[in-house]
């Protein structure tokens, strides 16, 4: 068991060691083609390990039918689903005839829907968070309605000189704003993966942290 | 150590020269953790952090669940293993602990298959560790699509057939975030988001109870935890910060002054 934690632990530092040095020493072509081959090592575990998902996915709609839980039916249909496309993918590959129609026909005219629901749900969001309750949802609402304004081919035609407005908000504060949170952010991504390749963090191995 | 110019086209064992100010920062960042790390073993004082609301509110939200008798929704983000993932397995670790103390159902729903089996170990582990390992549902932690809209789509269907009480979205987001953020609130969810994804944190921002934006939510581990040395990993990320921002100042002194900071990026660009 204890082995079990430590064993990934031991990985990741080895591998992070490994990636620094190669990257950071050079070792002309025979670091290039060391780090090529760990991205390949890299590729090769993800593969077996994507293979869990869709193990996962059957095990739990194969019981909600055997079981018959509310909405078997639902599940039934995900594994018929998933079967035939599975047989599908094997039969025909990647890029046949079948497995494209069954992508560019279903899967992603499925997926443009979902998508698009995007439309309805900004509608509904803007109406929440314009409301004036307090002096953030003030700023934010007469931001929207400048650059709005900005954005509209009328906007200039009410307020002359609004499009310029839009543009020094777009170019000033809010630049300025997703500058600060993507340093911080690049920062704190930085500082965590030295967490986990220290192993101070090692909740991803089901254990709590710095133990 | 050989610098940009001295540095011979087939050397071994000499620093690769456009990666000096990479290696100057892992260098730095490096060394900070260390000291925070013998500080905090020392006993010394280490700073706190400052008050995070939306790490607060998970307690809160699963509270929520429990008095309701509904589920508490976590989700790890829609990127594979980086440091957003992490952070939310961090966060994921405490949330299961707390369901399980609780007896609360904690549904996790995973886009990555390769993170899935993690979040179901970690879950797992977080019920073994609050003494009730029969409680732990493997059908709880699932897998659902690596398809984007195939994720979310599912993900709508539990908001609507489960009815969570709390919605937990930590990691990485992308065109998902209003979706999933707005479903929730009509769900009625309790919602704490957290994403790094500036072209998506407004979403989370307007949909959200709580919304850890950047770097928050890689703070969530030390800042769940209370444990010193973690803590000490985050001081030493904000005294970098700190750093960078000086400057940043710097530079805009500079071009202010000059016209133009030229000098300083052409020497940050070596």
């Amino acid at each position: 068991m204890q082995l079990r934690r430590q064993l990934p632990l031991i990985v990741v530092f080895v591998t992070a060691v490994l990636v620094m040095l190669f990257k950071f020493v050079n070792f002309g072509e025979t670091g290039k083609n060391v780090l090529s081959q760990m991205d390949k090592w890299s590729q090769v575990t993800s593969i077996v390990a994507f293979l869990l998902g869709p193990i996962n996915l059957i095990r739990l709609h194969l019981g909600n039918v055997t079981k018959r839980r509310p909405r078997w039916v639902h599940s039934a249909l995900t594994l018929v689903v998933t079967v035939v496309f599975t047989i599908v993918f094997a039969l025909n590959g990647s890029n046949g005839e079948v497995t494209l129609w069954i992508i560019n026909n279903i899967a992603i005219q499925i997926s443009g829907a979902i998508y698009a629901m995007l439309g309805f749900y900004i509608c509904s969001a803007a109406y929440r968070s314009f409301k004036l309750r307090n002096l953030e949802a003030t700023v934010l609402l007469l931001s929207a309605v400048i650059l709005m304004l900005a954005q509209a081919p009328i906007g200039e035609e009410i307020i002359p000189g609004i499009s310029k407005w839009g543009e020094w908000i777009l170019s000033v504060p809010n630049s300025a704003g997703m500058r600060g949170i993507r340093l911080g952010a690049a920062i704190g991504a930085f500082a965590a993966s030295i967490r986990v390749i220290l192993g101070l963090e090692r909740s991803w191995v089901g254990g709590s942290t710095a133990e | 150590m050989v610098l940009a110019g001295q540095a011979p086209a087939k050397g071994i064992l000499f620093f690769a020269p456009e990666m000096f100010w990479d290696f100057v920062l892992v260098a730095l960042l490096f060394i900070l953790v260390y000291v925070m790390i013998r500080r905090a073993n020392a006993g010394l004082p280490i700073p706190r952090i400052r008050k995070i609301a939306g790490l607060e509110a998970i307690d809160e939200a699963i509270g929520r669940a429990t008095e309701m008798g509904r589920p508490v929704h976590f989700t790890p983000g829609m990127s594979g293993f980086g440091p957003e993932t992490y952070a939310a397995l961090a966060t994921l670790s405490y949330v299961a602990k707390t369901a399980a103390q609780y007896d609360t159902r904690l549904i996790v729903t995973n886009r990555q298959p390769t993170v899935h089996p993690v979040t179901s170990e970690i879950v797992r582990q977080a019920y073994l560790e609050a003494g009730r390992p029969d409680a732990f549902n493997q059908d709880d932690v699932r897998y659902l699509s690596d398809w984007q809209f195939g994720y979310t789509s599912a993900v709508l269907g539990i908001f609507r057939r489960e009815k969570p009480a709390a919605n937990l979205m930590f990691g990485y987001w992308m065109a998902e975030a209003l979706i999933l953020g707005e479903a929730g609130a009509e769900a009625g969810c309790i919602q704490v988001g957290a994403n790094t994804n500036v072209f998506q944190i407004h979403f989370f921002i307007v949909t959200c109870d709580y919304t850890l934006i950047g770097e928050e939510q890689f703070a969530a581990s030390a800042y769940l935890s209370k444990e010193p040395m973690l803590t000490g990993t985050v001081v030493a990320q904000d005294m970098v910060k700190i750093l960078i921002g000086l400057l940043v100042l710097a530079g805009s002194v500079w071009a202010t002054v000059a016209g133009n900071a030229d000098k300083l990026v052409k020497f940050l660009s070596q």
